[in-house]
């Protein structure tokens, strides 16, 4: 796969419509993400919050009145809560954030008795980007939650990610574990974890994937640097994942794409039951869009 | 040639220039005569460090000729080590043999700051090659007598040296195995770590001459069958190991006198480290295992 399009056919391609409760749908933002979804059919979002602030919004897309719901509750912590509960009775395929404050979001995500995230389960984020000088879709983790993860977090962040690319038709992804060095230095904490993460898949410990570090950009992702380098390497510079050592790290990467390589991207939060679209307002119109038809993949039980 | 059983390091002597041994304290019989049977051997030229008469007297009485060694005169023991050590320094000898000293005097000279024979940063280890009865060929490992609890720098170090003396053998490409108790890299199991550490380490040529893998258990290490049991066949060390690194003391040092005890199997030792190989024999080594630490030793100097 290249194209973050080709999630949305295949969103469509799935013949039902993914039902996303949006926690305080009461904002442009989230309703304008979900309007060309919904218009083309793939989606129905349960639109939770005041309906007085939604009504006016949503009329403004000109849907079909049936193709989709409001769920009138004022209260914004309700509303929040409600939106969780659609999602644990199977009411609900998919949580998104709406106007919700993201703290208030997450801590209902994480309620250990009503919320989203199985006990022990590391929460986490990937996004998979679209960029026209790679001929082949990047995903990429953690650009959002976890800032310093450690080796069993890093592991989790592996395991998503693969199942992710499972999800988009990539069977045997390439994960590449990202530093500033392919050399094992004790100096850089993170390459020891990749070491060891690496012979974990070697020995069949963690499935599904061809795994490599610690390697830095060029040989995870450029073919001619292998070469240049002389490296030998499974990745050979066709990376499908990249493992980031840490937030900063990762979150720089994209926002650089987004921003000088005209990148588009579709992301999720991970670890859940179920999946959970947080965007940020910055986000392109495109990327929204995106983040929406990945969840109804993400959303078909395998 | 490849050595693969220890006689055939008397084979390989005999084609090369004598070697000068340096043997400290050298006063009875045990040492005088292992040095005698080197001596007449022709793998060796001895130079004993100790009290003339005493060593004349030794020799007499086991039927040794004093004059097939160079005698240099020395009052006690803690004098002998010392001017045994400077001999080497000055160049006239090649390495160096404990005699009747105690171990910690006799290490004590080698580590000695002004004196001794360590350059700045070396790490003295100790080094076994044994021919297991069942194996088909050497084995060579450590540390089995000197580092009690090896860190990671301390276990590189001591997995370069096996690879070193594997070279020494003959040995082009040995294969090391670094044992754990499973195949598996387990939080709960420090040594799996460090082994899944040294084995990248040598995938990406920070370690060089030989094919490192581990974590692996002595069965994988030594014995195809089990490799093939637990699908690790394909595993080149598997089963084919030249080479063992222990993950600490008691682990090394049981395997070494099971190897001793048990399987009645000869082995030869070497401490490694200082500017010359050291032979650290004790009372309790066979004749035989002494002649062939010398037969080491002497492969090793330069």
């Amino acid at each position: 796969m290249k194209r973050l399009c080709e999630i949305a056919e295949k969103a469509k391609a799935l013949g039902s419509k993914t039902r996303i409760a949006v926690a305080l749908a009461e904002d442009l933002n989230s309703i304008g993400a979900l309007a060309r979804a919904t218009s083309e059919g793939f989606i129905f979002p349960l639109l939770l919050g005041d309906e007085s602030r939604i009504l006016p919004l949503i009329k403004s897309f000109n849907l079909p009145i049936d193709s989709y719901q409001i769920v009138h509750e004022p209260d914004q912590d309700k509303a929040t809560r409600q939106a969780v509960d659609l999602v644990r009775s199977g009411e609900a395929d998919v949580l998104m954030k709406g106007l919700v404050n993201t703290d208030k979001f997450l801590k209902a995500v994480l309620n250990k008795e009503r919320g989203l995230l199985p006990a022990g389960r590391v929460m986490s984020y990937a996004c998979a980007l679209e960029l026209p000088r790679y001929d082949k879709l990047l995903i990429i983790s953690d650009t959002a939650v976890l800032t310093y993860p450690d080796l069993a977090q890093k592991q989790a962040m592996i395991e998503y990610s693969v199942a992710m690319a499972h999800k988009l038709g990539i069977a045997q992804p390439k994960v590449a574990l990202i530093s500033a060095t392919e050399k094992v230095n004790a100096g850089m904490p993170n390459t020891l974890d990749y070491a060891l993460l690496c012979k974990m898949a070697e020995r069949g410990q963690i499935k599904g994937c061809t795994i490599d570090g610690p390697l830095d950009i060029f040989l995870a992702c450029d073919p001619k640097s292998v070469e240049i380098k002389g490296i030998p390497t499974p990745i050979a510079g066709e990376a499908d994942i990249l493992i980031f050592p840490n937030l900063e790290t990762a979150n720089a990467f994209y926002k650089g794409l987004m921003l000088f390589a005209e990148g588009e991207l579709a992301g999720l939060i991970q670890g859940t039951t179920k999946p959970v679209v947080v965007m940020s307002r910055s986000e392109s119109e495109a990327s929204k869009y995106y983040c929406i038809a990945l969840s109804c993949l993400m959303a078909v039980e395998s | 040639m490849e050595i693969r059983k220890l006689d055939q390091m008397f084979e390989v002597l005999a084609t090369r220039p004598k070697k000068r041994m340096v043997a400290a304290w050298a006063i009875d019989a045990h040492t005088i005569c292992a040095v005698g049977e080197a001596v007449q051997k022709g793998i060796v030229e001895g130079i004993l460090v100790g009290d003339r008469q005493i060593i004349a007297k030794v020799a007499a009485e086991n039927n040794l000729d004093p004059a097939i060694f160079q005698i240099v005169h020395a009052e006690s023991d803690l004098s002998a080590a010392t001017l045994a050590v400077d001999l080497i320094n000055q160049g006239k000898g090649d390495f160096l043999m404990k005699g009747l000293l105690s171990t910690d005097r006799y290490m004590r000279a080698i580590l000695n700051k002004e004196r001794g024979l360590m350059d700045p940063g070396a790490i003295l280890t100790h080094i076994t090659v044994a021919e297991p009865a069942n194996y088909h060929k050497l084995l060579t490992f450590g540390d089995v007598a000197i580092i009690p609890q090896p860190d990671l720098n301390q276990k590189i170090v001591i997995t370069n040296y096996l690879i070193k003396t594997a070279h020494f053998l003959g040995i082009e490409t040995p294969k090391v195995g670094l044992l754990s108790a499973s195949e598996q890299t387990l939080p709960k199991l420090s040594s799996s770590y460090d082994a899944a550490l040294i084995a990248k380490m040598a995938e990406r040529g920070q370690i060089k001459g030989a094919i490192v893998d581990g974590p692996l258990a002595l069965d994988l290490i030594l014995d195809k069958e089990s490799a093939e049991i637990k699908g690790m066949a394909d595993n080149p060390v598997c089963g084919d190991a030249d080479c063992i690194l222990f993950p600490n003391i008691e682990s090394g040092n049981t395997f070494y006198k099971t190897v001793v005890k048990l399987l009645k199997s000869e082995l030869c030792a070497v401490v490694s480290g200082a500017r010359v190989p050291c032979v650290l024999t004790s009372r309790g080594d066979s004749e035989r295992s002494k002649l062939y630490s010398i037969a080491l030793a002497a492969l090793q100097a330069k």
